[in-house]
Formats: structure tokens, C-alpha cells, sequence
């Protein structure tokens, strides 16, 4: 019997080096711009940062967290801050597929989904690290 | 020579370049981190040796300035900029580096240019921390080495 092959689930080298790079160059930059254009009257709490960065291990669960936090029909501190990152992530999904660098080819639409899943897991991942240690540093150095 | 030779020889060249900026820095860190917090600049420079990118010893040094304390007299990586200082010259002034050195080609790949910045900060913490610990065994503090 042959194990069917799953390579749309497999991250290759020269993949993992590319995201590296865009974590680095891209992910860095746009973490550092999103707490200066989305965080200049309020730092959402460590409690918060701290759930962020739980999260982040799983692109859907990550997507499932903000979506709650954004969507949540009681007013909260950090309300702005989650539809921010709410829009942020949706149109990431499509960054990954259109502008990154990463090969999609021939592949079913389960199969895309559940290739740009990793790679937006794996992605947003470094992003939402890269976001905690701004926001902690903005934030402790513009005490408010 | 190989490639990886000529990466190895420039970054050690571009080292002795900033030979001055890390001593500097080393000398204010004894200020900043006195007592048992030695571990601190220990622990940056094994954060440095087993980093994988660049930004794995940027975010260290963001969230290590983000668990200071608001109390100037506790303070550590706010105390004096420091963090804010050692932060500005491995993401900027390394960067900045990358381009002069001697490299035939010069380098153009995205990965090795990651790979070189890499080293050029795993360089400049190990010499930082060096004087750290020259200056903070109190034996030549303030004088010319």
C-alpha cells in the first residue's frame, strides 16, 4: 500500500530560510509600525500581550482569539487595538498568497488552505512576537 | 578563499572596527548591572550565540527594557539608555556595516545578509561583555586600556 504523499504540509529548507528572512526584514518592520500607528494613546495590558503571544502557536486559534477580542459586544481597553490586528491578519492570509515569495502550484482548495495555514501559522507566529517586545518596549519607555 | 572564509575574515576585520563602541557600551552596563544581575549580559550573550535571526536578540532586548521597573534606582536596562543604546547600534549601525565589508561579490542574498548581521552582533556582545566584566572587576575602571 502507498502512504499518500502530503507535500503541501511540508515546510522545505530553503521555505524555512525565506521565512526567517521575512521575519526579520518584513514581519519586524511591520510590528514596529503597527504599535506606532495603533498604540499611540493606550498599550493593551501584559495580560493581554500574554494571551496574544498563547496563541500565536496556531494560525486559526490565533485568528478565533482576535476575532473574539475584536468582535466582543461589551466595550473593552484593547477593542481597537484587536479590529486593528483583526484587519491586520485578514489581509496577511492574502500577503502570504500573493506577495511573499512562497510557491502555491497545482493544489486543491483544501489543500491551499491548509498550506497557507502553516505558513501564516508559522509567520504570524514571529509577527505576534515581534509585536509583544514593541509593545513592551513602547510601553515602557512612553509610561503613560 | 571560499565564500565562508571571506565572511569570517570581514566580520573579524569589521570587529576590530567597533573594538571602541563595545567598550563603551561594556563600561556603561557596569552602571546598569551590578550586583547579581550579571546574569543579564550572560544571558544576552548566550541569547546572541543560539539565535537563529536578528530580531530573536532585538526582542530580547526590547522585553528585557520592558520588565524594568518604573524606579530609577532599580532600574537596569532603562539606566542610562542602555537597552535603548545596545538596541540602536545592533539593529542600525551593524546593519549599516553590512554593506562596507569586504566582500567579492558583494553580498546580495537576503539569508547570508541575516546570516552576517548575525554575526557581526554575536561579535559585538562578546566584546561588550568582555569589557563588562573587565571594568566591572573594578581593577581598571575609569582608566585607559
Amino acid at each position: 500500500m502507498t502512504v499518500p504523499t502530503a507535500a503541501h504540509l511540508v515546510v522545505t529548507p530553503d521555505e524555512a530560510a525565506r521565512i526567517r528572512v521575512l521575519s526579520d526584514g518584513v514581519l519586524y518592520e511591520d510590528a514596529r509600525n503597527f504599535v506606532a500607528k495603533h498604540c499611540t494613546d493606550h498599550y493593551p495590558k501584559p495580560a493581554q500581550i500574554q494571551g496574544l503571544l498563547e496563541y500565536s502557536g496556531d494560525w486559526n486559534i490565533l485568528l478565533g482569539f482576535v476575532k473574539h477580542q475584536a468582535d466582543d459586544r461589551d466595550q473593552h481597553a484593547d477593542k481597537e487595538f484587536y479590529q486593528a490586528l483583526k484587519k491586520w491578519l485578514n489581509e496577511f492570509r492574502g500577503r502570504v498568497q500573493n506577495e511573499l515569495g512562497f510557491s502555491f502550484g497545482e493544489m486543491s482548495k483544501d489543500q491551499l488552505n491548509k498550506r497557507l495555514a502553516i505558513f501564516c501559522g508559522l509567520l504570524a507566529q514571529d509577527f505576534i512576537q515581534h509585536l509583544a517586545a514593541e509593545l513592551r518596549y513602547q510601553s515602557a519607555l512612553n509610561k503613560r | 578563499m571560499s565564500r565562508q572564509m571571506q565572511i569570517v575574515r570581514a566580520v573579524a576585520l569589521a570587529a576590530d572596527g567597533f573594538y571602541e563602541d563595545a567598550k563603551n557600551l561594556g563600561e556603561t552596563a557596569v552602571d546598569c548591572f551590578t550586583g547579581g544581575r550579571r546574569s543579564q549580559i550572560t544571558g544576552l550573550e548566550s541569547l546572541a550565540n543560539g539565535a537563529i535571526k536578528v530580531s530573536d536578540v532585538l526582542d530580547y532586548i526590547k522585553k528585557q527594557v520592558g520588565k524594568d521597573t518604573d524606579k530609577s534606582d532599580r532600574q537596569s536596562w532603562r539606566k542610562n539608555d542602555f537597552g535603548k543604546k545596545l538596541l540602536e547600534y545592533l539593529e542600525v549601525n551593524l546593519k549599516r556595516q553590512l554593506g562596507t565589508l569586504s566582500l567579492s561579490p558583494p553580498s546580495v542574498d537576503k539569508a547570508e545578509q541575516q546570516r552576517v548581521h548575525l554575526m557581526l552582533i554575536r561579535e559585538f556582545v562578546r566584546q561588550m561583555s568582555a569589557h563588562y566584566e573587565y571594568f566591572r572587576s573594578g581593577e581598571m575602571k575609569g582608566s585607559k586600556i
